[in-house]
């Protein structure tokens, strides 16, 4: 008997040991109140990119960005979401309430794609052309081309949030070239049409032209005679426009951001 | 020279006066006062119709121009080349009649100067106070045409409207009784003026014209007649018909039907029964200056009775880049504190710039094309090929109905192939569902490419018909450029650096196709080097 129970308990803690191992481990989020703004962090490591180390450094960067508004870094692996955009939207609004002052960086490898999304009054800060700008600048990391180093990524996306949020502003290399590389082109192109307008000459329309001649056009007598009818059978084109339906819509978000695939 | 009467002084035209006057003691008199008196140094020798001239000839281009005076020409207005021009005596026919010039010089430099305020681009030499002064009034040979249009009118004509399931079409025939005239539709009568400048500085005013008599050339120039009229009979047919054609529609016995006419050259003649009663031969003033430049060559006219100005205005290259980098300034500023480009929208935008550069610039070829090889200018056409026929030379007019007809199927794809790709463009930048997106943008490049092989098709065919060589780099690169913008669009690399890099080369290409059309743009805004052969023609003008 005692033997049997030895072994029940071998067996249990073999069989415990064995199922542990299979099943995925989540850590909790990081949750964290800035007691000076009274605006909240959040870390929700839920596909464990983010080493224990890399969450602290990371926490203490976003407790500086807590300081303006509710913040957020998430990290996933599969979600039934459609974009990216609407599940750090859901995220956003789950977790600090309805069209919260928040903002909420998402590394998403179920769609492949980074998300930086802004809500309430930090919206105003992060718009959508700066969020595109931040991940524009930082996607590179989470990419194979840097191992895909996702603490870096998210440090360096908050570190430009953070900038904003200073009051500075963050680097925009391409957009300026670009920018500048397409003024120029416009320029060209409305000088062209501005020269083409003013410089080339135009005709005079044939009633000028007969007001400089001795003219005369006089109809006498004038009738029209019946003299045939056609018909062609074309009815016509019944277009009802049926029913349709109202309502609908609603819901959405009222903030937005910026992404980029990876 | 006319010599005055009184003091043997020179004896000019006047225009405020309308008079001539004698530059010595200022007497005025009527130029009907010297009829048939061009030359007191010998003897009347007027032949029959005829009266007596200096002709000047250009060494150069050949050109020629008259004058009642034997004074040396020091320059050429066609060529533009500072010569003197050879001189000999002939006898000219007679126009019959001719509108003094009625703008004086400096009426016409005025007339000048307030439309270069405008040209803020043009070189500075065309602005130049000593190159303005160069305006020479020249008498411009002219035809005027007598048409007349009498006779019964057979209109058919339609009533269209529905009745159940039917379309019921009435026919109908407007008859009447017509009774129309044009005396004095113009078109220029020298090959060495070019059709587009004569037809944009009309209209003149027929009704002041006098009846020709050499005293009114006294300080002017003319040029010679070497056009017969028939080459611009059809023309003056055609607006004849065009303008009856729009009085008869209006008449409210009528307004009420569609008129179902062809405008085709068959049924033009006999539809109003149009008929020429005379053509008469006639001097118009032009102030003319032209403008050298290597071996191109601008013209700058002034209408000498209405003060219409119509000029070649080609550009400096140093001040449309200056203004456009200014222009640049605000553009960037705006761009950039309101739009941030994803970089693959930034790559299609530079694509679409692209394409429509490269339309301009198969427009701009086209136009080339049509300016070097004449085919606008039916006096200089008929020169360079006088077998063919008025009608077969220009298709401008005479294949109206079908040209309508086109330019309706054309308009209807332009506006179709404008809504698809605002609808994709809407698509694109997410005004609707981002479920779209993905096929918004594949669409978008299929009608970028369509578009591209098209403008390559029409372009190559210009390329080939110019009659001087012309650098088609910018061509090249664009579409090479959006070859390339399509391939990193259909590989959509997660990397950025493609995008921009395509979207660089393909903004690059389109800067060096802009300046590419710039140079077009100049070489469209000038002309050949004329080079005359003052012979055949019709004399009687």
């Amino acid at each position: 008997m005692r033997k049997l129970n030895r072994f029940l308990t071998l067996f249990i803690f073999a069989f415990t040991m064995v199922f542990a191992s299979t099943l995925s481990v989540s850590a909790a989020p990081v949750t964290l109140n800035n007691e000076g703004s009274g605006y909240a962090l959040i870390i929700d490591d839920e596909a464990d990119f983010l080493t224990d180390s890399e969450e602290d450094s990371l926490k203490d960067l976003m407790l500086s960005v807590s300081d303006y508004c509710n913040v957020a870094c998430v990290t996933t692996t599969s979600h039934s979401k459609y974009s990216t955009e609407d599940f750090a939207a859901d995220y956003l609004e789950n977790a600090f309430g309805s069209h919260p002052n928040g903002t909420i960086f998402v590394i998403d490898r179920c769609l492949n794609e980074i998300f930086l999304y802004s809500d309430g009054k930090a919206h105003k800060t992060i718009t959508n052309s700066r969020a595109t700008s931040i991940t524009d600048n930082t996607y590179i990391y989470a990419t194979d081309a840097y191992d895909r180093d996702y603490y870096t990524c998210a440090y360096k996306t908050f570190e430009q949030i953070l900038t904003l949020m200073e009051g500075r502003r963050i680097a925009e290399p391409m957009k300026y070239i670009c920018s500048a590389l397409i003024a120029l082109i416009l320029a060209l192109m409305l000088n062209y049409f501005i020269v083409m307008s003013l410089s080339r000459s135009r005709k005079p329309n044939a009633q000028k032209v007969i007001q400089g001649t001795f003219s005369k056009v006089k109809v006498s007598h004038p009738s029209a005679a019946f003299v045939r009818q056609t018909r062609v059978y074309s009815p016509p084109s019944s277009s009802s426009s049926g029913g349709g339906h109202s309502g609908g819509g609603g819901g959405g978000h009222s903030g937005g951001g910026g992404g980029h695939r990876i | 020279m006319i010599s005055c009467p009184n003091c043997g002084g020179n004896v000019l035209f006047d225009i405020p006066s309308q008079k001539l006057k004698c530059d010595h003691c200022h007497e005025l008199f009527e130029p009907t006062a010297f009829e048939d008196k061009t030359s007191d140094a010998e003897e009347e020798k007027a032949f029959d119709g005829d009266y007596e001239v200096t002709v000047f000839t250009c060494p150069q281009c050949g050109g020629e121009i008259l004058s009642t005076d034997n004074a040396a020409a020091g320059f050429c207005s066609f060529c533009g080349a500072s010569t003197i021009l050879y001189s000999r005596i002939s006898h000219e026919h007679r126009p019959g009649y001719i509108i003094p010039f009625q703008k004086t010089k400096e009426d016409c430099k005025q007339a000048y100067a307030s439309m270069m305020k405008r040209a803020i681009f043009a070189p500075k030499e065309l602005k130049d106070p000593k190159n303005i002064d160069s305006f020479r009034g020249i008498y411009m040979p002219y035809w005027a045409y007598y048409l007349t249009q009498q006779g019964p009118l057979a209109i058919p004509a339609q009533k269209v409207y529905r009745s159940g399931n039917y379309m019921i079409t009435d026919h109908y025939n407007l008859t009447g009784e017509l009774d129309a005239y044009y005396k004095g539709l113009s078109y220029d009568a020298s090959s060495s003026f070019a059709d587009s400048i004569s037809e944009a500085l009309a209209p003149y005013d027929v009704k002041n014209m006098k009846a020709f008599t050499p005293a009114y050339l006294s300080g002017f120039y003319a040029d010679t007649s070497d056009v017969p009229s028939s080459v611009y009979e059809y023309d003056a047919h055609n607006t004849a018909f065009e303008n009856t054609f729009k009085q008869v529609s209006a008449i409210p016995a009528y307004a009420s039907y569609s008129i179902e006419l062809k405008k085709d050259s068959a049924s033009l003649s006999k539809v109003f029964n149009t008929q020429t009663e005379a053509v008469d031969s006639a001097l118009f003033p032009v102030w003319f200056m032209s403008y050298r430049h290597k071996d191109r060559v601008a013209y700058a006219t002034v209408n000498g009775q209405t003060g219409k100005v119509v000029a070649d205005l080609p550009v400096d290259p140093g001040k449309f880049a200056a203004g456009s980098l200014l222009l640049a300034i605000p553009i960037f500023l705006l761009l950039a504190c309101f739009v941030t480009f994803m970089p693959s929208s930034l790559l299609i935008l530079s694509c679409i710039l692209a394409v429509i550069t490269s339309i301009i610039y198969t427009t701009e070829l086209s136009a080339i094309n049509k300016r070097d090889s004449f085919a606008d200018d039916r006096g200089k056409n008929y020169k360079l090929n006088p077998n063919i026929t008025p009608e077969s030379q220009i298709p401008k007019q005479v294949a109206k109905p079908k040209k309508k007809k086109c330019s309706i199927f054309s308009k209807f794809m332009l506006g179709y192939y404008i809504v698809m790709l605002l609808v994709q463009l809407c698509s694109l930048i997410g005004i609707f569902s981002d479920s779209g997106v993905q096929n918004a943008t594949f669409i978008l490049w299929i009608l970028m490419l369509i578009t591209m092989i098209i403008t390559i098709a029409i372009g190559s065919r210009k390329i080939q018909q110019l009659p001087a060589k012309q650098s088609v780099l910018g061509y090249v690169l664009c579409t090479i450029a959006i070859c390339i913008g399509f391939a990193i669009s259909t590989l959509r690399p997660i990397y950025d650096l493609y995008y921009y890099i395509g979207a660089i080369v393909c903004l690059l290409s389109v800067i060096i196709s802009l300046a590419d059309i710039i140079r077009y743009y100049n070489v469209l805004s000038t002309r050949r080097l004329p080079q005359f052969d003052k012979q055949g023609g019709d004399n009687r003008a």
